[in-house]
């Protein structure tokens, strides 16, 4: 009888060892270093991989800037998003508006799968500032950070760009504003100028003279260009705390599929997460009432998930799959290599 | 020192920059350069219709009778160097397609060069225009208007309506020369040799500072109607010093009262004997016909792109285009020296009647040409030097006060010594 209980059990039990040793060898994964090449990865796929003939579309949530003609092996969705935002409001809310919902849906279906995981792992514009602050890291200068008032200030303005990029184009197909606008997000955005240089074309580095507006538009796009290097050498993640395409994201989270759960039952309040947290989200810490902690400005790089040493007390799911966890012997094994880098 | 706050500095600064962009007020749209051809223009009530208009089914029977086609314009062109034949690849690519075929189907290829930039191109198998031996004579100082300076020009004959694709021709008659006038009123002929390729060139040497005008001057009756064709040329004898680029009377064109038909071009307030036509600029003409403005000539203009605009000139004779961008290299290719020619013509007809080389005929038709050279707009390139300087001033000026910051709030260490005696 003995025997043929064991005999029952033991693949289960094998099943189950393997499984252990599968989550083990992922909640214990060297992080920082995974993320680096994942990063690395997607970066060569999103600014190189149109030389290999791959075509994703034109509605990817992420920045695959459109402006890499040769490079870009899809646009980011924003950049179509505004050209036919600024068709003649008839057209618009015409046929074409199922052009428009059709493009809308392409991009939820992209965006659905990854959640804000597109701004943490995916975007090329991202991993620019993660190299700008490695060069700061290595350079010695301490990095900066926003007091929660300023935090509190700056959080709006990625909304405002928000709004503004969808009600100029607007206001072009009603003939209210100048077509010399379009695109205006396009026009101010650092990927203009900096991801086609990473293809070896510098033709957006330039003032377009072609009429006073695209002057300023091109003029003030090379400024936030500047802003750019010098917020993400002292900043981390400078920019995407301005991004309306985070804006964005966020308004759609709450459906998608991957997701950064906290269990505030287990929380210590240490802080370690936020301490990581590039983007400065205090909630991370301080919220032990909110299962779904994943807020507005979090781009989803999972850096505190394992920098916490709470077993448990911070997950990614997806699909109500736990992934990726928080244990001890991860945030021990973690610490040996410097996860607070 | 506290690391926070430490952005304060450029917090304000990204915050004016991107609601800044938003703020940017929405500027009326300027009147923009003409970018499409524009429909062939009704002809002055002074001109007679067109023949080459498709005529009207009811009008076949008289097509016995009409008059023959008006010819393609002949024009003069500075024979190509050895620096105009390389650059381009992109404009030679684009013309040497399907248009370039068609449009001189049945005529001899061998015969023909390419001008100027995208000559290697051209020759390319896909290429309508295979012939690309130009003539290259770097060793003199080539160019007609805008296009080098030197005392001694070889120009070309060529003939047709597309600048890029016109072949070279060789008169049929024996003792062509061409005629040249100074501005001092001297005038004096050179003669037309074989440049061994079906086509003629000559050489004109230059004396002094100034703009010359040149013209060939073709006569032929046929078919009831006498075709004047002038092939004009500008030429420019430039430097600097000696003070000529002080003297005014330098700078103006050279103008011939006596001929039938005559193509000005207009310079503007601040050209001088190095000055240069870019894209973008305005150039303007004015048709004269003995001295005198003449309204209602038909003016076009075509570029080696194939751009092409037809106008009527006005009363004062005077017509004006705006030089499209004709020079799309990719970005790596680019070279701000890269000249593209346009050529310019034009053609009226008058009721006068006459006897000439033994045939009669009842109508005259005037055509002159002139061609010229043009740059890229320095916006071209200067636009990529002032995002560069704008993006490097930001980038160092907000390092600049994010350390300035740092600096200030930095607080030199103080010791405190605690008096216990006083506690």
């Amino acid at each position: 009888m003995k025997s043929s209980l064991e005999s029952v059990a033991a693949p289960a039990l094998q099943r189950s060892s393997v499984k252990n040793v599968l989550r083990d060898a992922v909640n214990g994964v060297d992080f920082n270093r995974f993320r680096f090449w994942l990063q690395i990865f997607f970066f060569v796929l999103l600014v190189y991989g149109g030389y290999a003939g791959i075509n994703f579309g034109n509605s990817l949530p992420t920045f695959s800037c459109g402006y890499n003609s040769s490079g870009r092996p899809g646009v980011c969705y924003l950049m179509p998003l505004q050209h036919q935002l600024a068709m003649p409001w008839p057209v618009l809310f015409g046929y074409a508006g199922i052009t428009v919902l059709t493009g809308f849906f392409t991009f939820f279906l992209w965006f659905i799968v990854l959640n804000k995981g597109w701004c943490g792992f995916v975007c090329p514009l991202g991993t620019i500032q993660d190299w700008i602050t490695g060069l700061r890291k290595r350079v010695g200068v301490r990095f900066a950070r926003y007091s929660h008032a300023q935090f509190q200030t700056l959080s709006w303005i990625k909304y405002v760009l928000l709004a503004l990029m969808i009600l100029i184009p607007l206001g072009i197909g009603a003939g209210y504003v100048s077509r010399d606008m379009s695109a205006p997000f396009c026009a101010i955005c650092p990927a203009r100028m900096i991801i086609p240089l990473f293809a070896a074309d510098f033709r957006q580095f330039m003032v377009d003279f072609s009429s006073p507006t695209k002057i300023a538009m091109t003029a003030l796009g090379a400024t936030v260009t500047g802003l750019f290097f010098t917020g993400s050498f002292v900043k981390k993640r400078f920019w995407c705390f301005f991004c309306p395409m985070s804006a964005f994201h966020y308004l759609l989270s709450k459906v998608a599929f991957f997701r950064l759960i906290k269990d505030g039952g287990k929380c210590t309040r240490c802080g370690d997460c936020y301490s990581v947290c590039d983007l400065q989200i205090k909630e991370i810490a301080d919220d032990v009432k909110t299962p779904q902690i994943m807020m507005d400005d979090c781009i989803v790089c999972l850096k505190c998930v394992a920098a916490c040493p709470e077993e448990g007390a911070l997950k990614a799911s997806f699909a109500g799959m736990t992934i990726f966890e928080s244990t001890e012997a991860g945030f021990v094994k973690r610490m040996e290599k410097g996860v607070n880098s | 020192m506290k690391a926070s706050d430490s952005l304060t500095a450029i917090g304000p600064l990204t915050i004016l920059a991107l609601l800044g962009a938003f703020a940017t007020p929405v500027l009326a749209r300027p009147a923009k350069a003409p970018t499409a051809p524009v429909a062939r223009p009704a002809p002055a009530p002074s001109m007679a219709p067109r023949v080459d208009d498709k005529p009207a089914p009811s009008a076949v029977s008289a097509q016995l009778d009409a008059p023959p086609p008006w010819p393609e314009p002949l024009w003069l062109v500075d024979a190509p160097s050895a620096e105009r034949g390389s650059g381009d690849r992109g404009s030679g690519e684009r013309r040497g397609g399907k248009r370039g075929a068609e449009n001189h189907e049945g005529q001899d290829h061998q015969n023909r060069e390419s001008i100027g930039a995208g000559a290697p191109a051209a020759s390319a198998p896909t290429g309508g225009v295979p012939a690309a031996n130009a003539p290259t004579d770097a060793t003199e100082s080539v160019g007609m208007m805008n296009m080098g300076h030197g005392g001694v020009k070889n120009l070309v004959l060529r003939r047709g309506a597309d600048p890029a694709n016109a072949p070279v021709v060789k008169l049929g008659d024996d003792g062509v020369s061409l005629q040249v006038l100074s501005a001092d009123g001297k005038r004096w002929e050179t003669p037309f040799t074989d440049m061994g390729k079906g086509g003629l060139r000559t050489k004109v040497e230059l004396e002094n500072f100034g703009f010359y005008s040149a013209y060939l001057l073709r006569k032929s009756a046929h078919g009831g109607v006498l075709d004047v064709q002038v092939a004009q040329a500008e030429l420019l004898k430039g430097g600097m010093g000696h003070g000529v680029e002080y003297d005014p009377a330098l700078f103006k064109p050279t103008l011939d009262d006596t001929a039938p038909i005559e193509l000005v071009r207009e310079h503007g307030p601040d050209e001088r004997l190095m000055t240069s036509i870019h894209s973008g600029d305005k150039a303007v003409f004015l048709v004269r016909a003995y001295g005198k403005p003449l309204a209602g000539a038909r003016v076009s203009l075509s570029t080696q792109q194939g751009w092409r605009k037809t106008v009527t000139s006005d009363q004062n004779g005077r017509v004006e285009f705006t030089l499209i961008r004709d020079y799309f290299p990719a970005w790596s290719d680019f070279n701000r020296s890269q000249s593209s020619v346009f050529l310019v013509w034009a053609e009226a007809e008058t009721p006068e009647a006459g006897v000439y080389n033994g045939q009669g005929y009842s109508t005259t038709r005037y055509q002159t040409s002139m061609t010229a050279r043009y740059y890229p707009a320095p916006y071209d390139y200067r636009s990529q030097a002032y995002a560069l300087a704008i993006v490097m001033f930001v980038t160092a000026f907000t390092a600049f006060a994010v350390w300035f910051y740092r600096q200030r709030r930095q607080k030199p260490f103080k010791e405190i010594v605690f008096d216990e005696k006083l506690a």
